[in-house]
């Protein structure tokens, strides 16, 4: 049963991630490998040692293929799905490199409009990176345009004690709902309690089983899953409860009752952050500034 | 305890979740819609202040195209007619007018600029490349902007449109109705699905 419940909360967890980008595995993501360790690890030494004073999120994307999509597109959704920046400040920037098509992208998060504007974006690219791309020198092209977009941001921002790089928050994800069905849960564990109290063991069970419905709805939720699918889960789950301490469970079952109840809680671990490397973005967001070009 | 009181107490202890879970939706969704509106009204606006500047340099070089400059400021001022607050976003003939304005204008600034491409000087002026590279970025940001704008409607409206938010918003928020959205061009119609 229990086995059953987790299978049912992981499965419907993972409807709603159907875009596959590349996983966010430090400052430079290499996919499209141009660059050898040795030049990857300086590119991103230098913009750890930027992020530390200002707090701006910068990466270095390369990828083999846009598969057929905009790279103004691609860009805004990578940055947005990554989450570079910080969430108040949306101070990210990520320079994209699709080799195929030849073309390269300067997104600029919402915060830092301001400073890198789209004249300036363009300029660094077809100042600064194209005529080393042409001559495919990519390491010594993205070097410079790095160190150009770090000149025209830096005194933007200051690293403050204020800002935090805690990834999202639990109850910033779909909050209202998430909090709805805490109050609900609460108040009927209160409900449980206070029917224990009075030993009316069938209120003892509904209480039971709406609150482990909506803890089920408030675990999803966290999870990120949409309004709708975590509000089908917490009903299907209260109703299996439902029946399952209706029908399988006697009023002496209590112990393996609670145990049951502490099963869900563990499905709370999937909600953990799994970013490598020790760097994650700190939910900035996107809104299609920045420049485009091709070399 | 009887079934049936066992019945009537699940009843409304299901009932009690689904108006919990679903009283704030409205006028969240209702919030969200509001201020992807106004990121697209902010991306259009910026657009038309653009104009003035472009249109001028362009005449410096390109005095020939008389036409094509004159339908840019023609398209430019009908959209400075039509104003479209967020509170109308459910009247069909206002967004409609809105949106049928700034697609005359983005009509006339994409023949203006492909005209440019004739100039080679134009083309070469810095101040010219800057206000290009200016309104290919505001393009883009309308793109995004229409497209969570698309977004945050749909959500909106399917919460008006299907059960059970349609039974709650129906009793808690009558005056809700469902709003009008673009009709989105291919790339906006879906979310780019990438794979590696």
């Amino acid at each position: 049963m229990k086995k059953l419940l987790v299978l049912l909360v992981f499965l419907f967890s993972f409807l709603d991630a159907s875009i596959d980008f590349p996983k966010l595995t430090g400052q430079v993501v290499d996919r499209a490998n141009i660059l050898n360790e040795h030049q990857e690890s300086a590119i991103a030494n230098l913009l750890k040692e930027h992020e530390n004073k200002t707090s701006n999120q910068i990466v270095v994307v390369t990828i083999n293929t846009l598969n057929g999509y905009d790279i103004a597109d691609y860009g805004y959704q990578l940055g947005r799905h990554w989450g570079i920046g910080q969430k108040e400040r949306n101070n990210g920037v990520l320079l994209i490199i699709a080799m195929r098509e030849r073309k390269l992208r300067i997104e600029v998060g919402y915060g830092l409009e301001g400073s890198l504007t789209d004249n300036i974006s363009k300029n660094i690219i077809d100042s600064k990176i194209r005529p080393y791309f042409k001559k495919q020198k990519y390491y010594k092209g993205i070097s410079r345009g790095v160190n150009s977009i770090l000149e025209s941001i830096k005194g933007e921002y200051k690293t403050s004690s204020v800002y935090n790089n805690n990834p999202k928050s639990l109850l910033d994800v779909e909050g209202g709902l998430t909090f709805t069905f805490l109050v609900v849960a609460g108040f009927f564990a209160i409900m449980e309690a206070m029917a224990k109290l009075f030993g009316n063991i069938h209120l003892i069970r509904i209480s039971r089983a709406i609150y482990i419905g909506c803890g089920a709805g408030f675990l999803v939720s966290i999870l990120g899953v949409s309004l709708i699918i975590a509000s089908i889960i917490a009903v299907i789950v209260l109703f299996i409860s439902f029946y399952f301490y209706f029908m399988k469970l006697k009023a002496e079952d209590f112990p393996k009752a609670h145990h049951l109840a502490g099963g869900y809680s563990n499905a709370g671990g999937f909600s953990g952050s799994n970013f490598g490397g020790g760097f994650s973005g700190g939910g900035g967001s996107f809104g299609g500034g920045g420049a485009s070009g091709g070399w | 305890m009887k079934i049936s009181n066992i019945v009537g107490l699940s009843i409304i202890a299901l009932v009690v979740v689904v108006i919990g879970t679903h009283i704030n939706n409205v006028p969240k969704l209702d919030e969200n819609v509001k201020s992807s509106w106004s990121q697209v009204e902010n991306q259009y606006k910026r657009r038309y202040d653009l104009i003035p500047n472009l249109v001028s340099t362009v005449k410096g070089y390109a005095s020939h195209e008389k036409e094509t400059l004159q339908s840019v400021v023609e398209a430019r001022a009908k959209v400075g007619q039509v104003n479209l607050d967020a509170k109308n976003l459910s009247n069909p003939e206002l967004f409609g007018a809105f949106n049928k304005a700034q697609s005359g204008l983005s009509g006339a600034l994409s023949k203006l600029m492909l005209v440019v491409e004739r100039y080679p000087d134009l083309k070469a002026n810095k101040n010219f490349m800057a206000l290009q590279s200016q309104l290919e970025g505001t393009e883009n940001r309308i793109s995004v902007a229409r497209r969570d704008y698309i977004q945050s409607v749909k959500k909106y409206n399917i919460e008006l449109r299907t059960f059970p938010g349609k039974l709650v918003a129906s009793v808690f928020h009558p005056e809700a109705s469902v709003k009008e959205t673009f009709n989105a061009t291919v790339e906006e119609r879906s979310n780019p699905k990438v794979k590696f």
